[in-house]
């Protein structure tokens, strides 16, 4: 059974390798919540930075926020039957880069034609949408362009869905209240 | 090792520590800055006596003007500012407590970019601690924790570039060792005297100025009402009496437009005020904020004499975002 410090490591591997080796002790400050969970959100010191300018934002604190944000949407993807049908969309908007840089309505093709029984597909479709539209309106925040936006939520779908059990205890411990 | 350490010995001395020389300067000129000090003091005694004779008189009268007692020294200020803030300089430690515990910095924990980056620092100069929040997003800064040490803080973006671009972090970290070996790390940085004469400028100012100043003007004001009220009914009656003697009477003023001539004219007076204070203030900041800039290229200059880091160093300075501060 993997940790939320685990589940930390994996996705900052994915998305934003050179967080890897803090991943553990963000993701500790931030099921810590409280003032361990604001420091991962400080303002930087203007006054320290001195010639030194651009500051790299750190990924993984906001991905954690994004997924505490969507957490019952996902938790509602994880909990059906169609996992290997989410994981498939995902896989495939991910290798084709479809979605990528379109804003929201990212699978919009299919779940646009309404139809008074909506199909299986659709509601994957609907219910991936909702997703990405909750854990984008955290990933924004980066400052990342939209197409960089969709990668980072698309692959961190795709590490959830391919461990559903695994992943729902990780939401789970992330957005319990402390 | 010795070849790393040869590297910057050999470095050419670059530009002078104009900082060090301009604390000396500002020492020397204490006694005119004291000088100045008692000048504001007497002018103050002057103005206290004038308007405890107006008081003797009308004792409702200037009933606020104590508020503007610290006022007199508004041309002091910058001058008292730095001169406060240089105290920093005497006790770094307790500056290097206060900047650790605003910032929660802590010893490295047992991860492998920052033995790296530990390593690194004793390679070039041993007398250099490093301390850590890898909580906070953020590059890092030196700090003294004594007349001749002083740590690096590390933040989490340090490390991120530790990791992403290894040249243009090491080129950071020399800029920062730069800093610690000419001793620049006492004038600078967070919690340095700089920041706290700015500070402290802007705080006494709006404290004691700019509030006194709105405080009193908006006394004057009401104080200022119920007379011009009198005045106008005073005014009114004495047209009616005109009239009904058969006299022609002009109609009595409103006493709104005076009363918004005189908002309008301690409004101004604040500006001017302000306008004046921020002119001195920073007549008086320029220098040392330049000395700072000074400091900066030459610790720009040390990274740059290795080759190796000059491409680094100038790929991080292109950066967007930058935040170019003292």
């Amino acid at each position: 059974m993997m940790t939320v410090e685990d589940w930390a490591v994996k996705i900052a591997e994915e998305v934003s390798p050179e967080e890897a080796d803090l991943a553990p002790l963000w993701a500790e400050a931030f099921v810590k919540g409280g003032k361990d969970r604001q420091e991962l959100f400080a303002q930087t010191n203007a006054q320290a930075s001195g010639f030194l300018p651009g500051e790299l934002m750190p990924m993984l604190p906001v991905i954690l926020k994004a997924l505490d944000f969507a957490a019952s949407s996902i938790l509602t993807i994880l909990a059906s039957e169609a996992t290997g049908k989410f994981l498939e969309v995902v896989k495939n908007a991910i290798s084709i880069g479809e979605v990528f840089g379109k804003g929201k309505g990212w699978f919009s093709s299919a779940s646009a034609q309404k139809t008074e029984e909506p199909t299986a597909s659709q509601v994957v479709y609907a219910k991936l949408n909702e997703v990405m539209a909750k854990l984008d309106k955290e990933v924004q925040s980066l400052g990342l362009d939209q197409a960089k936006c969709d990668r980072i939520n698309l692959i961190v779908l795709r590490l959830l869905l391919e461990n559903p059990p695994d992943a729902t205890q990780f939401l789970d411990k992330l957005t319990k209240k402390k | 090792m010795n070849m790393v350490l040869n590297d910057f010995r050999q470095a050419p001395a670059g530009i002078p520590p104009w900082m060090w020389y301009w604390s000396i300067m500002f020492t020397l000129n204490l006694p005119a800055l004291f000088g100045a000090l008692y000048t504001s003091y007497e002018v103050l005694n002057a103005y206290i006596s004038s308007t405890e004779r107006i008081r003797s008189i009308d004792p409702q009268a200037e009933r606020l003007s104590f508020l503007q007692y610290p006022g007199f020294f508004t041309e002091n200020l910058p001058g008292i500012a730095l001169f406060l803030g240089l105290f920093t300089i005497l006790f770094p430690r307790l500056r290097a407590i206060y900047i650790e515990r605003r910032n929660n910095l802590m010893p490295s924990p047992p991860i492998k970019p920052l033995a790296e980056i530990e390593e690194f620092v004793r390679l070039h100069t041993p007398g250099l601690e490093v301390k850590v929040n890898l909580k906070r997003p953020g590059r890092i800064w030196v700090y003294p924790n004594g007349y001749r040490r002083a740590t690096v803080a590390v933040f989490s973006g340090f490390v991120m570039l530790w990791k992403s671009d290894r040249e243009a972090a090491e080129a950071v970290l020399l800029h920062e060792i730069a800093h610690y070996r000419r001793g620049d790390a006492l004038f600078m940085g967070p919690g340095s005297f700089l920041e706290n004469a700015v500070k402290l400028t802007l705080l006494f100012y709006v404290l004691f100025v700019a509030l006194p100043f709105i405080l009193i003007a908006i006394d004057q004001k009401i104080q200022f009402i119920e007379p011009l009220k009198k005045m106008n009914a005073m005014n009114r009656e004495i047209s009616e009496i005109g009239k009904s003697v058969g006299l022609e009477t002009q109609p009595a003023p409103s006493y709104i437009p005076q009363l918004v001539v005189s908002i309008f004219i301690s409004i101004w007076g604040l500006l001017t005020t302000t306008a004046a204070f921020l002119v001195k203030t920073t007549a008086s900041f320029v220098l040392p904020v330049a000395c700072m800039w000074a400091a900066e290229l030459n610790a720009d200059y040390f990274v740059t004499n290795q080759p190796r880091y000059k491409a680094a160093l100038l790929r991080e300075l292109s950066k967007k975002n930058g935040k170019i501060t003292w």
